[in-house]
């Protein structure tokens, strides 16, 4: 660690009061004429993810460029990609809460409704990916008459399972989480209307000790059983790959290194998300550069291990002595004709990441809103060379072709960032997108210990991340 | 819904053959134009219901409001698209969206026709004419409507095989672009009868004598076209007729002229030439009259014969089929090859001693005619000349006269009474008569030939001429380019219509019966030369019987047996005879062409354009460039680097992504067509095909106008819809094969469909080949051993231990373990097995766009592979300069589904889709499957294709009564693969436990198996030891397709050996002892 003071999580002397104010502002106050125009910019893409999907449903998969031998294209990337990114608040929520890491509170609220919508998008995929989507519920186990069930070899239908439980686990997470806050907006609020509906939300939550005491034990709970989902989501979605046996995807190494791929990505999504909110919403009290540098250092490490997984596959390619592993690795993707991307690739999960290692650039909100872009961009690109590099050149050279997307598949992923944007500004919006009652908490925690003359250094002792030293 | 209609039963005279329970009087006429052979039409739906007037002919339902393919995504109008918007979104929600297969209502005949049993298929066998050469089919029916048209094995120049050409008849027949009306110039129709007058009011006009009026027909071989001509004759003196076909074989006969002094064909005897030299002639091209040649040649080639196993060299310009299966191939332009041929003759001494003209050998073409020589002085009367079609009479008066030099006419060639009655079928007539109608000597002309404004010749103005005609008409199955130009155009009936008989190559004579009442009215040639005959409209099978039970006094049953067997008994009267040496070198030297060289050929999927219409044959991948639905410029490596500079380096990974577009000037005709770097072509020549570059407004797929369909196209489709250039515009009748041409490059750029983007084998060990010596010497049975599972019928847990962890499944106790085996060693990538295929599991035709984008559906494929011949290297500056695709070696291989018994799809199903039999088939439940594709990512394989469209569901009615109804047609969205055909394995088992016994070996064949002219494919029990695929399987050139992976697959390859000259094999190190893997 630095020999510099650990920078505080609250910014100036805060009160209950003063908190609750400046939180809750961006809900109360007028829509700004900023996030109107990004609300209608991103509605444009919104019906432009309709209009692709019409397309979709209308014609068949066909208006997409999967082809054969390339049997998942930008359906499938789009879907490990916005699961990955999906992790990030889940791991803040749950894993950083038990272990009791205080810094998570002021960025959990936005990185759960980030993981929330990211699933949302994640799920578009798979479920109209499939030929006939209007069959995928033949998937789920239900009780036949024509006693035929889905098939449990498939990591398909794993992921099935995997996806709907964090998907649900990660909504009632969030939702509790929210229900001291829903409270606050209810009193505060004015209008009827609003007041009864965030009234209808809080279920009724009057602050009460019991009431705080049933709903730690709630919060903590679903803590816990969150915190497995972390690791088994993208360990079962790595299997959609593992499991099958074709070069670049039948690899043991795959769980670990979609985990930590996952949270290297969910990371960088939350600091692209962070740092322009943060500014406009006047976070930057309680969304500190502490907060950032943190999620700088996580990023350096989920980077590390990530570019290990590559490298282990390289070796497992070359170790394993098979003839197809070899020249998917050292051929295909180094030199094949996708090998710009796949350069690309490295230099932004690797080259990028490295930048971390100094406190200057983890510090700056600018390079590190940039950094978090590459990375994005780094880790569809990942997905990319998994699935597509793979398919292109497997086994018989005559069935290499290359793979292309057409207009409906860019349409359709720059309409689920429509509907990730627009759906994270309404939460902005309409919720508050820092947990009050737990920056409260913070808050008089770090009041209290200075009260007591231990300026809060019990607390900041507390923050280290554990990974990053 | 019509349930009390009386079912049609009119007597015809087709019987029905093979081993089916009916009677021997079946109807022909089952499928009544406006009704459905269940009695009535069916609402698919009620939006169709609505849509639907009840007076539409079903057959004519294309011909609505708006041309198929106008209700696509690309002209969705605003109305239609605000009703989709709000659908879509709606029925995605509650599960009932889009393409649900439709609820249909299936009703049973209300009175059985008598000799039809609902379900079972009758087999009628009948023949197929293309350029006057027939082939006997039989052609399999199910309720009154031909579904699929298969060889007759009881004809023996044709054992059962049968060729694409052949197959696509069918679609053809159903083609919903067929003219379906007699219509005038004017775009007025006329009734049939109407024309019957005009032609009848022609006739009986005072003193008519036919001095003005003009046949030109289709050369012919048919005794009853012959008669009909004779009649015409009588009634009309002085009429006259001529004969075009655009591959003419005149040269062929007029060398017989000079050689032998009489018309002969060649007979071949393959099987029993232990050396064969192809001057320039595609002899193992799949069509009729090849398809003895092939099976016997492949017989030849059996490794088991050792050093009696058959050697083949060919001389020709650019890669053919029989090119890609030689063990010596020499690239010669096809001007030289005169001059190769006078070479040989030159050393082969005797006779031929004075031959003069002969080429100036390069010392690599001299060792290659020193070993020619030496192998056909060595074998004698064991050896064969053969010579192409393209050739002039010159080389096929050589070819003869070596034949009869070395003694070989008799053995292994024999001749016969030529087969068509047509001596005159090349230019020369047909510019005489164009002369007589500018002339204005003509004014009557009657036009069967097909297609002669298209496919004529370029110094013809022959549309010109015809114009001038003051009556003028054609008779043809699609309003083409001749009946955009003539004053009346009938429409014809399809051969798979009508009565008539026809010639085979061995010159029996073929009956030809129909199989359904003609779709549209049409008529036959026969029926229209029987009105010129002044006999009025008579039925076909009058005309038939007319001339051989009436006329040659064939007895009624003799005639009943004939339909039953499809030909008559006997054979072409064979002509003992001798080549003349001395008038063969009488012939005039034809000088090789100076300069830069055209050549054009027959194409390989639609030959001379004729069934251009034919989904199937245009999107068939061209046997050696996998190209579909196109032609291409063919260019050396070589030239291609000299002339226009082209870098091989780029197009090694990907030749098909930017074709150059040159232009061709021959004359003063010019033709812009894409450039396609062909490895092994001649140096200093270009070759294009024929048969493209349509124009005619009506065959909308031969014109590309179907492309524009977004049902079975990309919605971002590239817009050029032309198919290909048309090769004909180029051609005159002073040189119509081959010429001299500018090349010029162009800036454009054109992407070619291709279905195989990669040519080498990258090293890998997939399609083998190996040599004579290694397989003889056991090397190669050693080499292999790591690329065989366990032989197929040891599944004990010690034999398999080393390739899994798991213990196989034991097949060993079920009656059927069903397995398959391809012969590399006969397999010639002739495609006809893709064809067959298609035709028997309904697949579709996705169109050029789809296969830009890798979507083809073929459930069985032929990977390609150009390599190095072995033993020689190249540098990486050779490599990046195309040196090794100047002299590739070329082999073929035959994928489908291997039917793993650890199957890599099935695992990965997440909806039990595709799951495996207890026989050991890897089954797929089309109506189970949701389409997740994982199955066709992990098979290694990638035999497995996906419906990306709703390819099924723009079928228009006709086109849907040409489906097999045995198999599944799939909707949009569901995976397909190949199922070993077990729609034929289960009717093999019906028909095995009636009687209580086992499915013989032999007796069950897969469509690709029964279709394969050179019978590389055989399939069969792996659990019968004496079975033909249990030997093939225990064949010591078998192995296993990726073995490393363990998929234990049930489908093996047998290598191919090459039979290489020890005097031109030692120019190559020999490799060590393993199958060596193309490079």
């Amino acid at each position: 660690m630095s020999s510099e003071p650990t920078p505080p999580l609250i910014l100036g002397k805060q009160t209950d009061e003063s908190l609750t104010q400046s939180l809750l502002a961006f809900v109360w106050d007028k829509p700004a004429d900023g996030w109107k125009k990004l609300m209608g910019v991103l509605t444009l893409f919104v019906l432009m993810f309709v209009a692709s999907l019409v397309a979709l449903l209308y014609k068949g998969t066909g208006v997409w460029g999967n082809n054969s031998p390339v049997g998942w294209g930008f359906d499938i990337i789009n879907f490990v990609w916005w699961i990955g990114i999906g992790h990030a608040g889940t791991l803040i929520s749950a894993v950083l809460l038990l272990f009791q890491q205080k810094w998570r509170t002021s960025i959990n609220r936005a990185a759960e409704a980030m993981t929330l919508f990211a699933v949302v998008c994640a799920l578009i995929y798979p479920t109209f990916h499939t030929g006939r989507p209007w069959f995928d519920w033949w998937m789920l186990p239900y009780p036949s008459t024509l006693g035929i069930g889905p098939q449990f070899k498939s990591p398909l239908l794993w992921d099935v399972f995997a996806v709907s439980t964090y998907g649900t686990i990660s909504l009632l997470f969030w939702y509790v989480g929210l229900i001291p806050d829903l409270a606050a907006l209810r009193d505060h609020t004015k209008n009827r209307v609003t007041a009864t509906i965030y009234g209808i939300f809080a279920l009724g939550w009057r602050g009460s000790g019991k009431h705080w005491n049933h709903w730690k034990v709630g919060y903590l709970l679903l803590a816990g059983l969150s915190t497995p989902l972390v690791l088994s989501v993208h360990s079962v979605v790595s299997f959609d790959f593992a499991v099958s046996h074709l070069p670049g995807w039948h690899a043991t190494i795959f769980p670990p290194y979609f985990v930590a791929g996952a949270v290297f990505s969910g990371f960088a999504m939350v600091v692209t998300l962070m740092v322009p909110a943060r500014k406009f919403m006047k976070l930057e009290h309680v969304i500190t550069i502490r907060h950032l540098e943190n999620m700088c250092k996580v990023m350096l490490v989920t980077g590390l291990i990530v570019s290990y997984g590559y490298g282990m596959e390289h070796f497992m390619a070359w170790y394993s002595g098979s003839e197809d592993e070899f020249t998917l690795f050292f051929e295909t993707r180094a030199r094949g004709p996708y090998a710009p991307w796949y350069w690309l690739m490295w230099f932004c999960n690797l080259g990028i990441p490295q930048t971390f290692w100094f406190k200057r650039m983890r510090t700056s909100v600018v390079w590190m809103w940039i950094a978090a872009a590459f990375i994005n961009l780094g880790m569809w690109l990942e997905r990319f060379v998994i699935i597509v590099i793979s398919l292109h050149r497997d086994f018989l050279p005559a069935n290499w072709s290359m793979y292309y997307p057409t207009v409906i598949d860019v349409m359709m992923f720059l309409g689920t960032w429509g509907i990730f944007g627009s759906a994270f500004a309404l939460f902005l919006k309409v919720l508050p997108a820092v947990a009050i009652s737990e920056i409260k908490e913070l808050n008089h925690e770090i009041n209290h210990h200075a009260h007591h003359g231990e300026q809060g250094h019990s607390i900041e002792g507390n923050v280290a991340p554990a990974g990053g030293h | 819904m019509n349930t009390n209609q009386k079912s049609e039963t009119t007597v015809g005279f087709a019987l029905p053959v093979l081993n089916q329970v009916a009677p021997a009087v079946i109807p022909s006429k089952v499928a009544p134009k406006t009704e459905s052979p269940f009695g009535g039409e069916y609402w698919l739906s009620v939006g169709e219901s609505l849509r639907k007037n009840a007076s539409i002919d079903p057959l004519n339902d294309d011909e609505g409001e708006f041309p198929p393919g106008s209700t696509s995504l690309d002209a969705v109008g605003r109305r239609d698209f605000t009703k989709l918007l709000g659908a879509s979104m709606a029925l995605a929600g509650v599960g009932m969206s889009c393409s649900r297969p439709p609820t249909e209502v299936m009703v049973p005949y209300h009175k059985n026709p008598d000799g039809v049993t609902v379900g079972n298929a009758l087999h009628y066998a009948t023949a197929l004419t293309y350029g006057g050469y027939a082939t006997s089919v039989l052609v399999k029916a199910r309720e009154g409507r031909p579904i699929k048209i298969e060889g007759n094995p009881d004809h023996p120049s044709v054992a059962g095989k049968a060729g694409p050409l052949e197959l696509a008849h069918l679609l053809q027949m159903y083609d919903p672009n067929r003219a379906k009306l007699i219509r005038e110039r004017n775009g007025r129709t006329m009734a049939k009868k109407a024309f019957v007058d005009v032609v009848n009011a022609r006739l009986s006009a005072p003193n008519e004598r036919g001095a003005k009026v003009r046949f030109l027909v289709e050369p012919s071989g048919s005794p009853l076209l012959a008669s009909l001509r004779e009649e015409v004759k009588t009634k009309l003196p002085e009429a006259k007729f001529v004969s075009f076909t655009p591959i003419s074989q005149q040269a062929r006969h007029d060398a017989s002229k000079t050689v032998f002094g009489l018309t002969l064909d060649p007979v071949y005897d393959f099987s029993k030439a232990k050396v064969v030299l192809s001057l320039d002639d595609n002899f193992l091209m799949a069509w009729g009259p090849n398809l003895a040649n092939a099976l016997a040649w492949a017989n030849a080639r059996d490794p088991k014969l050792k050093e009696q196993m058959s050697r083949l060299y060919v001389v020709e310009p650019a890669l053919s089929t029989t090119g890609s299966m030689a063990d010596h191939r020499l690239r010669l332009r096809g001007s030289q090859v005169e001059g190769f041929a006078r070479a040989v003759a030159k050393r082969l001494g005797g006779a031929l001693a004075n031959t003069s003209g002969d080429l100036q050998l390069t010392p690599e073409q001299t060792r290659f005619v020193d070993a020619v020589v030496d192998d056909l002085q060595k074998r004698g009367r064991e050896a064969l000349v053969v010579v192409g079609e393209r050739q002039s009479a010159a080389v096929h008066a050589l070819g003869y006269a070596i034949n009869s030099m070395l003694g070989s006419i008799g053995t292994t060639v024999r001749f016969i009474q030529p087969i068509i009655d047509d001596t005159a079928t090349g230019a020369g007539a047909l510019k005489a008569l164009a002369d007589e109608l500018n002339s204005g000597a003509v004014d009557t002309l009657i036009i069967t030939a097909k297609n002669p404004v298209y496919a004529g010749y370029a110094d013809i103005d022959l549309a010109g001429a015809i114009s001038k005609a003051k009556h003028s008409f054609y008779l043809g199955l699609f309003e083409d380019e001749t009946a955009g130009v003539v004053g009346t155009f009938i429409n014809a009936a399809h051969a798979l219509e009508s009565w008539g008989d026809a010639k085979a190559t061995d010159g029996s004579i073929l009956i030809q019966q129909p199989l359904i009442e003609p779709l549209y009215a049409g008529l036959s040639e026969a029926q229209l030369l029987a009105l010129w005959a002044g006999r009025g409209e008579v039925k076909g099978l009058e005309l038939l019987k007319g001339l051989h039970v009436k006329k040659n006094t064939l007895a009624e049953s003799d005639f009943s047996k004939a339909l039953q067997l499809g030909f008559l008994a006997g054979k072409g009267e064979g002509v003992e005879t001798l080549a003349s040496a001395e008038r063969a070198l009488g012939l005039p030297v034809t000088p090789a062409i100076e300069g830069l060289e055209l050549q054009l050929v027959r194409d390989g999927k639609v030959h001379d354009g004729a069934l251009g219409n034919v989904g199937w044959l245009q999107e068939l991948p061209d046997p050696i460039t996998k190209l579909v639905w196109d032609n291409a410029l063919m260019i050396s490596p070589k030239t291609a680097k000299e002339k226009f500079n082209i870098q091989m380096k780029s197009l090694m990974d990907a030749p098909a992504q930017e074709a150059h577009l040159v232009t061709v000037t021959v004359g003063s005709a010019t033709v812009t067509v894409p450039l396609w770097i062909a490895p092994g072509h001649a140096d200093g020549a270009v070759t294009l095909a024929l048969g493209y570059g349509r124009r005619s407004a009506s065959e909308k797929i031969a014109n590309g106008e179907s492309l524009n369909s977004a049902a079975w196209a990309s919605p971002f489709g590239n817009g050029r819809t032309s198919l290909g250039v048309d090769a004909y515009a180029l051609r005159t009748s002073s040189s119509p094969w081959f010429m001299t041409a500018t090349v010029e490059m162009t800036s454009g750029k054109q992407q070619l469909s291709c279905t195989q983007e990669h040519w080498d084998m990258h090293d890998r060990k997939v399609a083998l080949e190996s040599t004579l010596g290694h397989f003889t010497d056991g090397s190669l049975a050693h080499g292999l051993e790591e690329l065989r599972a366990p032989l197929a019928t040891d599944t004990t847990q010690q034999a398999t231990k080393q390739v899994t962890l798991q213990a196989p499944v034991d097949y060993s106790n079920v009656d059927y373990k069903w397995g398959m085996a391809v012969d590399l060693n006969r397999c010639t990538g002739c495609s006809a097995c893709i064809t067959a295929c298609q035709s028997e599991n309904n697949i579709p035709v996705v169109g050029r766009d789809a296969i830009k984008r890798n979507r083809e559906m073929f459930w069985l494929r032929l990977d390609r592979y150009f390599g190095s011949a072995p033993g020689s290297s190249f540098s990486k500056a050779e490599i990046e300069e195309g040196k090794h695709l100047e002299e590739p070696t070329i082999i073929t291989q035959m994928v489908t589904c291997q039917q793993c018994e650890t199957a890599p799809c099935e695992y990965v199903c997440p909806v039990n889709a595709t799951v495996h039999s207890e026989e050991g088939l890897n089954d797929m439940i089309y109506n189970r499957c949701i389409g997740t594709r994982y199955c066709s990512n992990n098979c290694p394989y990638k035999v497995r294709r996906f419906n990306y469209f709703n390819y099924t569901g723009d079928y228009t009615s006709s086109q849907k009564l040409a489906q097999n109804p045995d198999v599944t047609v799939r909707a949009r969205g569901v995976m397909e693969k190949c199922t070993f055909c077990v729609q034929r394995i289960e009717s093999a088992r019906i028909v095995a436990r009636r009687t209580d016994s086992k499915i013989q070996d032999g007796t069950l064949q897969t469509a690709c198996q029964q279709a394969c002219p050179t019978s590389a494919i055989e399939f069969g029990n792996l659990n019968d030891p004496n079975s033909r695929v249990t030997a093939a399987h225990n064949d010591e050139r078998a192995y296993n397709l990726l073995q490393q992976l363990g998929t234990r697959p049930r489908n093996r390859y047998l290598t191919r050996i090459r039979n290489p000259h020890p005097m031109l094999a030692a120019a190559h190190a020999p490799a060590a002892g393993h199958p060596e893997a193309h490079e």
